[in-house]
């Protein structure tokens, strides 16, 4: 019984790993769009027909 | 460019779809003998474009995406120079370059409609060369660009994007894009972090109630509250701070506020939670206070993304007169035009508006003659004809041909700003509503307080002072309002949900409480009870001269000549005529030879002028279509006029059954419209609204006042697409504006509505009744809860564990009545097939 003094620090700092994970994931403004990216993922397997590049003064 | 719109009327006029963006293609468009038709220039240009650059994939892509989200819109090629976006200073100030030359930019774009769009544009960078890169945020409408500055300009970047039907723009305010992303990252850490500490509370909290009941030692009780108390402190102290902040707020400012009571809970609960653990004796309320905390963040999260996006939404269409403007400068001899940024613009320069586009400042004409397109400021639907050295005024668009204009006055002084400072004004002064959260919070606080003070008095003389705190706290923690403060934002937030995805944009839950009682229903004419179009109304005449009439017109671009080729220039047997030696003649009508005949169109005075014979039938009937609000268009084939069509705005189909639904409500329905009296009166008689609720030529200051009068029933809701609604708009307790008007109603209006007309309106007015009742029956359910809590703790029932299932078990029942109730269909009545 005596684990838990051990145990229940050591699920709690594991705990704060993930949440640390989590925070960095929010400032990295992983959590501000979330329409785009599902649909980009849809468009994955679309290739371009090979066509010389033009160039920028149209 | 894109002045086609969807309607059933056009779609008869030909069988063709455009080929860009599957709009019917209007009969004046049609190119006989061409395998794919468009709608107009703009959809030609990009789907042109679009081949040239290998694209046609987007096609499929769209079609795919077309069955999740369907909203045809014609493309606009506005065929701009964007010099602007080379300016130094703004390169300077709103762009980063690195060490290989690669400029990087946030810009906002224009024309976004679905997936395929994504794709398209993120496909540039293999087909233009020095473009390195390119990300779209669809839901903010927000590109983000990188390009190689050796190689392409970022005006070629955006004369290619442009050519696609995409318009790149700087941010006006590019700060508050910043501020209000880093206040999201805020919510998003603030709500994980309460989330993580709850849920550890709470296997905390199972272990100290399990190991109570099996009897555990002190020392473990002991390890196991004080892992609760720090893991209570902790969230109260750093996601939970905003609650505690909030309520020294508004303790200061001596405004009742849902946070007073939740920060005293939380307090009660966690400074009770220590002093137990250090007495080691009494229970710990702590797990609850974590709950709590969290809970509550989810409401407020989700009510505050919800917001943000409809203030973002409004962002993106702010402008009701162009950023750019083009300058016509004289350089040695030869004039050149330049692009200038709006503020640049100096009295007496001179400027040219393209065709279709709204004017940069007040000015006046250069040109002999143009008409002018006056509905987003005057709301006047027709639109004006203006002579040389007339008035132009900023924010009105020119038609048909190119203008140009001196410029008279500029910037803050154009007719259009100082509206603008109108709106400003009556919005500042609106009266506040109190919201019915705040008011039951107000005597939320001193209940819960008077209540403990009465337990303590009640069982001081027959219980140990331990006992008696024991309840008092309890009493304080199991009141705590946590299903009381979801109860609001959880069904607010369900409610603009839902009217969201019908196409009602709701900017706060304050606007459906404030519009879910029946008061005064002011509607402007055009556009929402009417279709807001030129139309041919009804006609008599001979088929053949209403035939030859459409094929002169097919020669003009003028709206009337719109309305009558839609109206008749169909008729496949009369398809093949063609106007020949066509003429027009400004402000008065259009002549030509059909076939052997010479035919004329015009009003009343091109008849007289051109002495054609008019017979009584003719003239009955065109002073009949008058009486209608309908201006006569008469017809005339070799001097004789064989035809007359009433032209005027068509009042839209539902009108009439949706007004009398409304009224049935109590809504008091009235109607103030730019447009001429007479129009006015004779659309409120077939409308059925009361004649002395019928308002014509109304200016904006009038229709100002007419929103403020004090007879009319709060509250006042107030509907208008124009310019020159927004006063009344701002100052209305509601105010509805509709996607598609002027671009400045969606930023002052509370509610933007997806389509014109009057059901989408009454969706709105039954989403907020509805979203209220859920609103009531969960403040009325949380307030039971808590009172069964207080008679409980009252009576030393409550423990901890009766504490920590109380309080989630309140909080999702609050949540399911929520997410269940609010409606925005509409009455039943409306759904039957007819």
């Amino acid at each position: 019984m005596e684990l838990v003094y051990v145990a229940l620090p050591v699920a709690l700092l594991v705990g704060g790993a993930a949440l640390a994970a989590f925070i960095w994931a929010a400032r990295d403004d992983q959590f501000e769009d979330l329409d785009t990216p599902p649909k980009r993922a849809i468009f994955d397997d679309v290739e371009l027909k090979d066509r010389p590049k033009q160039g920028g003064g149209s | 460019m894109s002045n086609t719109r969807t309607s059933p009327e056009v779609e008869q006029s030909s069988e063709q779809a455009c080929a860009h963006c599957g709009l019917p293609v209007p009969a004046i468009e049609l190119r006989a003998g061409d395998p794919v038709q468009f709608c107009c220039g703009g959809c030609r240009a990009v789907h042109g474009a679009l081949h040239e650059c290998g694209l046609e994939r987007y096609y499929d892509l769209r079609d795919r995406e077309r069955q999740v989200e369907a909203s045809a819109e014609p493309a606009l090629v506005t065929g701009r120079g964007f010099e602007h976006l080379d300016d130094a200073r703004f390169l300077s100030a709103q762009t980063s370059v690195d060490a290989h030359g690669v400029r990087r930019a946030e810009l906002r774009i224009d024309g976004l409609r679905c997936g395929a769009c994504i794709w398209l544009l993120e496909a540039m960078p293999k087909i233009v060369r020095g473009v390195m890169d390119v990300r779209v945020d669809s839901a903010r409408g927000i590109a983000r660009v990188a390009w190689d500055e050796q190689v392409i300009r970022l005006s070629a970047v955006a004369r290619r994007f442009d050519a696609l039907g995409y318009q790149l723009q700087p941010f006006g305010d590019p700060d508050a894009v910043k501020r209000e992303r880093a206040a999201n990252r805020a919510w998003i850490v603030r709500m994980g972090v309460a989330g993580a500490i709850a849920s550890n509370a709470m296997a905390v909290a199972f272990a100290l109630y399990g190991g109570i009941l099996a009897e555990m030692d002190l020392a473990f009780r002991l390890f196991f509250q004080w892992c609760s108390v720090a893991l209570a402190v902790l969230a109260v102290a750093w996601p939970g701070r905003i609650f505690l902040t909030n309520a020294i707020a508004a303790l200061r400012t001596r405004t009742p506020h849902m946070d007073v009571p939740v920060a005293f809970g939380l307090v009660a609960a966690v400074s009770a939670g220590i002093v137990a653990t250090v007495q080691g004796t009494g229970s710990i309320y702590c797990e609850s206070a974590a709950m709590l905390v969290f809970l509550l963040l989810v409401g407020r999260y989700v009510q505050y993304g919800r917001q943000r996006r409809a203030r973002e939404q409004v962002e993106l269409l702010l402008a009701i007169v162009p950023s750019v403007a083009r300058k016509v400068v004289a350089d040695a001899g030869r004039e050149r035009i330049v692009e200038v940024a709006m503020d640049a613009l100096e009295p007496g320069d001179i400027v040219e508006v393209p065709a279709n586009e709204a004017c940069p400042a007040d000015g006046r004409l250069l040109a002999d003659s143009a008409h002018l397109d006056l509905s987003h400021l005057t709301g006047e639907s027709q639109p004006v004809r203006v002579e040389r050295g007339g008035p132009v005024y900023a924010g009105s668009r020119v038609i048909e041909s190119p203008a140009r204009l001196e410029v008279m006055v500029a910037g803050e002084e154009t007719r259009a700003a100082r509206l603008l400072a109108l709106v400003r004004e009556a919005g500042e002064r609106r009266a506040p509503i109190v919201e019915l959260a705040d008011r039951v919070s107000a005597w939320f606080l001193p209940t819960i307080f008077v209540l403990s003070v009465v337990t303590i008095a009640w069982w001081w003389p027959t219980l140990p002072p331990d006992q008696v705190m024991a309840r008092a706290v309890a009493m304080l923690v199991v009141t705590c309002p946590c299903a009381l403060g979801l109860a609001t934002p959880l069904a607010v937030v369900a409610g603009i949900g839902k009217g969201a995805r019908k196409g009602v944009l709701v900017k706060g839950g304050d606007v459906l409480e404030r519009a879910s009682r029946a008061g005064t229903l002011v509607l402007d004419k055009t556009g929402t009870v009417t279709e807001g179009r030129t139309r041919v109304i009804r006609s008599i005449g001979r088929e053949s001269a209403l035939a030859a009439a459409a094929a002169l017109e097919m020669h003009s671009a003028h709206p009337i000549a719109r309305a009558v080729v839609d109206a008749f220039g169909g008729q496949a047997e009369h398809a093949k005529l063609k106007g020949m030696d066509v003429r027009e003649i400004p402000g008065l009508g259009i002549e030509g030879r059909v076939g052997k005949s010479l035919v004329r169109v015009g009003g009343m005075r091109f008849m007289r002028e051109r002495s054609a014979i008019v017979s009584d039938e003719i003239q009955a009937y065109a002073a009949e279509c008058k009486v209608a609000g309908l201006a006569p268009l008469f017809v005339a084939l070799d001097g004789r006029v064989e035809g007359v069509a009433g032209i005027g705005d068509p009042i839209r189909p539902d009108a009439r059954r949706t007004i009398a639904r409304l009224q049935r409500v109590g809504w008091r329905v009235v109607l103030a419209s730019g447009d001429d009296p007479v129009v006015a009166s004779g659309v409120a008689k077939t409308l059925g609204i009361d004649a002395r609720d019928a308002h014509g030529g109304l200016s904006p200051e009038e229709k100002l006042e007419l929103v403020k009068r004090a007879e009319f029933a709060r509250p006042v809701v107030m509907v208008g697409d124009g310019v020159n609604d927004l006063a009344a708009l701002a100052a209305a307790d509601v105010g509805v504006a509709v996607r598609n008007g002027a671009q400045a109603s969606h930023h002052v209006a509370d509610v933007c509505l997806a389509a014109r007309g009057l059901r989408p309106l009454e969706r709105f007015l039954s989403g907020a009744h509805s979203t209220m009742r859920a609103i009531k029956v969960n403040l009325a359910v949380s307030v039971a809860y808590n009172a069964g809590g207080a008679v409980l703790a009252f009576l030393g029932l409550v423990n901890p564990l009766v504490a920590a299932i109380l309080m989630p078990l309140s909080g999702l029942t609050v949540l399911a009545i929520a997410l269940k109730m609010p409606s925005f269909e509409l009455p039943e009545a409306e759904k039957e097939v007819r």
